[in-house]
């Protein structure tokens, strides 16, 4: 009580702007505090909440090795691409995938992911191109692009042979070096440029 | 008995009394309706008008279609199948928010063209302008969003194109791919995702903009036609 009685009898002093005390105004001081608790409290709320909603687009992908069969099959060909309709994961419908699985060698395979590099429609086989109807993009035995507006080769899969059969895994993007088609250590989407000063300015999240 | 109570046209008016005393909101209604136009305006200025009854239409029908859709890409096609072979009208719901997406956006158009003509975007309707181009830009996220739930072939390949159309931009546009399709690839989240945008975030945001951009409206006034031969008088602009 008699610290209050001392602060009304002062109140006059505080709005003496010569006063070091008066700095601030009471309503002032209140204003703010309202105004910066309430900001803190937003941000404590807003970033869980862009956590929630951002951090699962970030979490990397689990993946499976698909079993494509015994690797010796003659299905594989050499110089002749396969298509394999597989589905990838747990999904159902929704993880289907098409591979086109060329043989090498007696373990050695090409395997060539569908999407098109464009914009990442569904690319067909055509005895000597991979072709894709979306927008015209055109491709050459390796997936090398020769037509159309793709941007780099098709992507690959990694594989491996265990017992004799052949397991597929990710697909990778691919980078044309000297006419031969790398294949590098990351996936990237289609439009993504992977060679030349473009390839910095598309970081893979 | 004359003395006991009012005449009966006092009668009729209390209801709207008692919410105008407590309210006021009768006042703020005729506010908003009875306002001077200027007299050369045309069918032209009903534009914004009839992009808000679709806007409305719109709603209306997405909570009808949301009653029976499940955005789960096992059931997705098959509840919208429902909706259209089965729920008694449901072709009638489903087929007016197909085609009531799309008047939206040719209204847009027009509308948005009208403006700009009519300079009507000019001092002082730039932040008219302003909210109408967020309003645009949301709008075309709804038809983004809204063609993946039907989920059939068309709609996914249309997505998966317009996803990776987005990752075509520079330094963010893969991370934006990656945040529109929950991952690398379209999943079950993508269709969730895409359907809290298309009938929560997105409408009410854009449910908002329509309120300022309606009160930016009743403030300013409507402009004449540039043609126009009226004279401006003190206090028009």
């Amino acid at each position: 009580m008699g610290e209050n009685g001392n602060e009304k009898a002062g109140a006059s002093s505080y709005s003496d702007v010569n006063d070091p005390r008066a700095v601030i105004s009471r309503s002032k001081f209140l204003t703010g505090a309202t105004v910066g608790l309430g900001g803190l409290l937003g941000v404590a709320i807003a970033v869980p909440a862009i956590g929630y909603v951002l951090g699962p687009s970030f979490v990397s992908e689990k993946w499976y090795w698909t079993n494509f069969g015994p690797a010796d099959s003659d299905q594989f060909k050499e110089g002749e691409y396969q298509p394999v309709v597989f589905e990838r994961g747990e999904l159902g419908e929704l993880d289907r995938r098409v591979a086109f699985v060329r043989r090498d060698g007696a373990e050695e395979f090409t395997i060539i992911s569908n999407t098109c590099m464009h914009l990442g429609c569904p690319v067909q086989f055509k005895a000597t191109n991979f072709a894709c109807p979306c927008h015209g993009g055109q491709y050459d035995t390796e997936g090398i692009r020769t037509a159309g507006p793709p941007n780099r080769p098709l992507n690959r899969f990694e594989y491996k042979v265990e017992n004799g059969n052949l397991y597929v895994g990710r697909p990778f993007a691919t980078k044309e070096v000297d006419g031969k088609v790398v294949m590098t250590d990351q996936f990237k989407l289609p439009g993504s440029p992977t060679t030349g000063l473009l390839s910095w300015l598309y970081p893979t999240p | 008995m004359s003395t006991l109570l009012p005449p009966p046209s006092e009668i009729a008016r209390m209801p709207a009394d008692w919410i105008e005393e407590r309210s006021g909101l009768l006042s703020v209604g005729k506010y908003m309706l009875f306002r001077n136009v200027p007299k050369d305006i045309s069918w032209l200025q009903t534009l914004g008008s009839a992009l808000m009854t679709v806007f409305i239409l719109q709603a209306t029908t997405g909570v009808l279609l949301a009653m029976y859709y499940q955005p789960d890409p096992a059931t997705a096609w098959n509840t919208i199948a429902f909706i259209t072979n089965d729920a008694t009208l449901g072709w009638m719901v489903r087929g007016m928010h197909k085609w009531g997406s799309s008047v939206m956006v040719v209204l847009l158009f027009l509308h948005m063209g009208r403006t700009f003509l009519f300079g009507a975007y000019k001092y002082p309707r730039e932040m008219t302008w302003i909210t109408g181009a967020i309003i645009f830009i949301l709008v075309m996220a709804m038809s983004f969003t809204g063609y993946l739930l039907v989920f059939d072939e068309r709609a996914y390949w249309a997505t998966v194109v317009g996803v990776n159309i987005n990752g075509t931009a520079p330094i963010l546009g893969p991370a934006l791919s990656y945040i529109l399709m929950v991952g690398p690839e379209i999943s079950t989240h993508t269709l969730s995702r895409f359907y809290a945008l298309h009938m929560l975030v997105l409408p009410g945001a854009i449910g908002g903009l329509i309120a300022l951009h309606l009160w930016l409206v009743i403030r300013l006034g409507v402009t004449s036609p540039p043609w126009s031969r009226m004279k401006v008088t003190e206090g028009d602009v």
